[in-house]
């Protein structure tokens, strides 16, 4: 079992490493100079997704999706679901270490195979789904604070490089920018919905809905705080057209003369962030198929799972192109229907039952 | 009764760790190189040859010598060594140059490029720059400065009392961008004014000149003045005067030291403050041909020098500050007017327009604004100076007999 500040932890987690470094590249295009505001608006998925979860768990205490769908949508619509689900997860895994890899090989490793960086991040995962879910979150408890520090690094070194009139005019793609802007990263919020695997495993439940959302706020405030630095710093034109816009504003970082060359301040953080998002998609696709297929050993699936990933991920992308497209393009399409639509189109499944139910109880 | 671990279980983690500790290890392996065999590049200097080809010339350095240290003591070290290559663009040119040097060459210490004037006005600048971003390993910290001679003349320059010309180029830097007769640019800060709407980029020139103190013909270096750019292209060259109005009219405050004639001598003041804001024409429905700018200048300083024999008193503060008032409005003056002989917009006039009208700038001015609608503008200049101290001393020295 795991404490509800671990969990908003890991939620945080979660959330926050892939929005940091792709947050101003994807969301800037299109928001303008007010990107800074789209976390806000992507926020709002996040709500959303946790609020239903929170509602069917409080309807379903102890039990996971996979566990309650029967109840829902009949036996066969929950091995359906349950599958698609078990593939999301697993996916969204595979989509994890492929961005790992990417950056690891663009910023430190440029010249190691692909293949020996994916085995190592694999082993770690894989070594870290053993140990299970209250050992990562013990360890989110050592490094959550690298979030803030992240963000308050970046303010004190770069406080006196930016452009104030970087900010001006205000809103300069108007408000249809912001929002547009905050589609991509409302994917990310959306992400949350790994909580229906994990809200059985919290000891304390009472407080966890009021914790969360805060969560959520703090962790939409610091990503919109590093959106305005890097706006401030490179401009909205350079922010956009900067793959790692997040990561070269690390890199111009520089204390007087003396504290200068801090990427790794960035990178190590960012890569245990990222490395525990995947586990966590991971652990959740592990889980998920354990109980749709019925599988009294959850764990013998951990190391198939993982390494075909690998594989899988290579397939899907070859190139670090393929992987922006597929973050900017395709992936918010996709993800929102399993993060957002399908737990609505449950709740509201719920709440069809229950006026059915009490017709039917009314009925003499 | 305690659980314990079966024998296998303890060879299963015992193998995992090892797989993840080698796994670990060996990933860095094809990364690996030893500092001793890399040569730090501080310096590029850019240049055009008489046959038209990029030359790039690389002043390499060895960490030994960068950090300052060595084996043989007191911190003397081999000279820095000037590596040359020619390509047709600059990734070409660049590439060749690792054919010359048996070290892996290092950019990311990188601290100057110096641009020939040839170089800056050619489509070359612009094609580096697209070169530099896209494969990163230069950091946006590395300075740029323009020269109107050849760029590789300066990597050849010895600097009085400075070993490293790399470290000595950026100490003169930032002192000239103090003295605000020059300024301090940078990747990031070229890249943004490329990439705002309304505003050009600026270079610090870099002059040499030969030594007249030394006759064996040494050259002697100091940044004075800038280089104009609209867009990547080299259009032209401010003084020294004119950058400090630039630098003004761009809020950027520094310690000028200004001169000028008053009473029966000279009036020297240094510049502690000075804060200067851009107002846009008011309401604009159509597309105005000669815009009205307003100027607003806020100068605070003291005297540090005075050359005529009057006793200062309180009384003569009104008469200097107007002495500060017309000689900032003359500087600034040169400065736009020079701008807007050479047709672009380093002031960021049109930055100004953009953001108080940013639709009507998108859809009227944007295209032509450095070329039709800069030159043309208006303005109007309220300097407003602050004296606060006329220093230790009333008089000149020897009035006091």
């Amino acid at each position: 079992m795991i404490s509800v500040k671990q969990l908003s932890y890991l939620i945080a987690a979660e959330i926050f490493s892939t929005g940091i470094l792709y947050l101003p590249s994807i969301s800037l295009k299109q928001s303008g100079n007010g990107g800074w505001l789209s976390p806000f608006f992507s926020l709002l998925a996040g709500i959303i997704v946790i609020l239903v979860l929170t509602f069917l768990y409080q309807k379903y205490p102890s039990k996971t999706l996979t566990d309650y769908l029967p109840q829902l949508v009949g036996n066969v619509g929950a091995k359906i679901i349950g599958a698609l689900y078990v593939l999301f997860f697993w996916d969204c895994g595979l989509d994890v270490v492929r961005e790992i890899v990417g950056v690891v090989q663009a910023t430190l490793l440029p010249h190691t195979p692909v293949v020996a960086i994916c085995f190592a991040i694999s082993f770690s995962i894989i070594y870290a789904l053993y140990c299970g879910l209250e050992s990562l979150a013990r360890f989110i408890e050592l490094i959550y604070f690298s979030m803030p520090a992240l963000v308050i690094i970046l303010t004190l070194g770069v406080a006196g490089a930016i452009h104030s009139n970087a900010y001006f005019p205000m809103l300069d793609a108007g408000w249809s920018g912001v929002f547009r802007g905050a589609f991509v990263p409302s994917s990310w919020f959306g992400e949350v919905v790994i909580l229906a695997y994990l809200l059985p495993e919290v000891s304390n439940s009472s407080k966890v809905l009021s914790r969360l959302l805060w969560t959520l706020v703090v962790t939409a405030g610091l990503l919109s705080i590093m959106t305005l630095l890097i706006i401030g710093v490179l401009g909205t034109s350079e922010a956009a057209r900067t793959q790692l816009a997040s990561f070269e504003v690390m890199r111009y970082v520089q204390f007087g003369t003396f504290l200068q060359h801090i990427d790794a301040l960035f990178l190590l953080p960012w890569l245990m962030l990222m490395l525990i998002k995947g586990i966590l998609f991971f652990y959740v696709a592990v889980v998920s198929f354990s109980q749709t297929a019925k599988l009294s050993k959850p764990k013998i699936l951990i190391i198939p799972l993982v390494f075909l990933s690998i594989v899988i991920s290579h397939w899907l992308f070859s190139d670090e192109f393929t992987i922006s497209k597929f973050l900017e393009i395709v992936w918010p399409n996709y993800s929102l229907f399993f993060e957002v639509l399908v737990p609505i189109l449950l709740w509201i499944t719920y709440l069809i039952r229950q006026v059915l139910t009490r017709k039917q109880n009314a009925t003499p | 009764m305690k659980k314990r671990f079966s024998p296998w279980k303890y060879r299963l983690v015992f193998s995992w760790t090892l797989t993840f500790t080698l796994s670990v290890l060996i990933t860095g392996c094809w990364d690996y190189h030893e500092l001793d065999e890399e040569s730090i590049i501080s310096m590029f200097a850019y240049d055009i040859t008489p046959s038209n080809l990029l030359q790039a010339s690389a002043y390499l350095q060895k960490p030994i010598q960068n950090s300052g240290n060595s084996d043989n003591g007191g911190g003397k070290s081999d000279k820095p060594e000037i590596l040359q290559s020619t390509g047709t663009s600059m990734y070409e040119a660049i590439k060749n140059m690792s054919m010359y040097s048996p070290n892996q060459l290092a950019f990311h210490h990188h601290i100057i490029t110096i641009l020939s004037e040839k170089f800056a006005r050619s489509d070359n600048f612009g094609d580096g720059l697209e070169r530099i971003t896209r494969v990163g390993g230069t950091r946006r910290r590395g300075l740029f400065a323009v020269t109107s001679g050849n760029a590789v003349d300066v990597l050849r320059l010895k600097l009085p009392l400075v070993d490293n010309l790399a470290q000595g180029l950026y100490s003169l830097t930032e002192a000239s961008a103090e003295q605000q007769f020059s300024l301090k640019v940078d990747l990031n800060d070229v890249l943004y004014d490329l990439t705002t709407t309304g505003i050009e980029p600026i270079v610090p020139r870099i002059v040499l000149k030969p030594n007249k103190l030394q006759r064996n013909g040494k050259l002697e270096v100091k940044l004075f003045g800038c280089g104009a750019f609209r867009g990547t292209h080299l259009v032209g060259w401010l003084s020294g005067t004119e950058t400090r109005g630039v630098l003004w009219l761009r809020h950027k405050t520094g310690h000028a030291i200004l001169r000028f004639p008053w009473k029966d001598g000279n009036m020297i003041v240094q510049t502690e403050e000075i804060k200067v804001k851009i107002i846009p024409p008011k309401r604009i429905t159509r597309i105005n041909k000669r815009l009205l700018f307003q100027i607003q200048t806020q100068w605070k300083g003291k005297i540090v020098m005075y050359t005529g024999h009057r006793i200062l008193s309180i009384q003569d503060i009104p008469s200097i500050k107007k002495g500060i008032d017309n000689h900032i409005k003359l500087i600034l003056e040169r400065s736009i007017k020079r701008a807007q002989t050479l047709h672009t917009d380093v002031i960021g006039f049109g930055n100004t327009l953009y953001c108080a009208y940013p639709s009507l700038y998108r859809q009227h001015y944007l295209d032509d604004w450095d070329t039709v609608y800069f030159p043309k503008i208006t303005y109007s200049i309220q300097v407003k100076a602050k004296v606060h101290s006329i220093g230790l001393t009333n008089h000149y020295p020897e009035d006091g007999r």
